[in-house]
């Protein structure tokens, strides 16, 4: 389980040192320790503050992690290089939206950084009715797990059984959701 | 696995595009001319897109987590220092 698991050679790329990071937590870490300096400096030298970097690079390690995590992604730099081109690009769109929208007062602009409101409750009332759930569900769809890597997260004895309980989740968030949208209908339009 | 599970599984493949062509525009063609299967199809796009916000949502607050024992926690005391210093300039 790491940023780069779907990676054909099984590397991560993001910092060559000799010990593999194992866990998310640690891969994330290491793009702190390796890039936020970086991405602080260049923050600095367009005015910014230390706050405007750590939630510029919030996003950015975000968008790097779910490129990341596409079988086709293959970056022609170095990742390090990468995570920080992706922090530039945000960060321009950052300053862009701060300066047109700085004498708006709770602007809820959806996209990609602001879910919508109605997402939000969405996705709160699922973990509420189910959490177990949505952790499998997001194991598989969002974290790209294998099914082995999914039967021994959640401690099922084969890949079969977890593939019926994956189906039979998505089955009932599926009932879910159509249900809770007769409340949200906007959502869906 | 039971029918309906089935046809989650093959609105599944049709969704992201994946299995036999054929199989796929098989489904497209039931989800055309079967308005319940076509609620069905348009729930479990939605569901896919929530599961999806859920992992962003959860990514993020472990990136939040990680961020503030890197500025708080004694032992990245040189980190913390050098984006102090950054900032002093």
């Amino acid at each position: 389980m790491t940023f780069l698991n779907n990676r054909p050679n099984g590397e991560n790329m993001l910092v060559k040192e000799k010990s593999k990071p194992r866990t998310r937590e640690d891969q994330i870490l290491m793009c702190y320790k390796a890039v936020f300096p970086v991405a602080a400096s260049y923050v600095r030298r367009q005015g910014g503050s230390l706050e405007d970097t750590q939630e510029v690079f919030q996003q950015a390690l975000v968008a790097f992690y779910e490129r990341s995590q596409n079988v086709m992604f293959q970056p022609e730099q170095e990742d390090q290089a990468y995570l920080m081109g992706i922090f530039k690009n945000l960060w321009i769109k950052h300053r862009s939206h701060s300066q047109r929208f700085a004498h708006l007062d709770d602007f809820d602009l959806e996209d990609e950084k602001n879910p919508s409101v109605i997402k939000q409750k969405l996705v709160q009332y699922l973990k509420q009715s189910g959490e177990r759930c949505m952790e499998l569900l997001q194991s598989f769809y969002y974290e790209k797990l294998s099914m082995k890597q999914l039967a021994e997260r959640f401690g099922y004895v084969s890949e079969r059984s977890v593939t019926v309980q994956k189906y039979k989740c998505l089955e009932k968030v599926r009932n879910e959701v159509r249900q809770k949208s007769l409340q949200y209908e906007d959502f869906f339009e | 696995m039971r029918t309906s599970l089935n046809e989650i599984n093959a609105i599944e493949a049709w969704h992201f595009q994946q299995g036999e062509l054929p199989d796929r525009l098989l489904t497209e063609a039931q989800i055309l001319s079967n308005p319940q299967l076509k609620e069905k199809a348009k729930w479990q796009s939605a569901t896919y897109d929530l599961v999806k916000q859920y992992g962003r949502d959860k990514l993020l607050h472990e990136i939040r987590k990680v961020e503030k024992q890197l500025f708080t926690v004694p032992k990245y005391r040189s980190f913390q220092d050098r984006i102090r210093s950054i900032f002093k300039r």
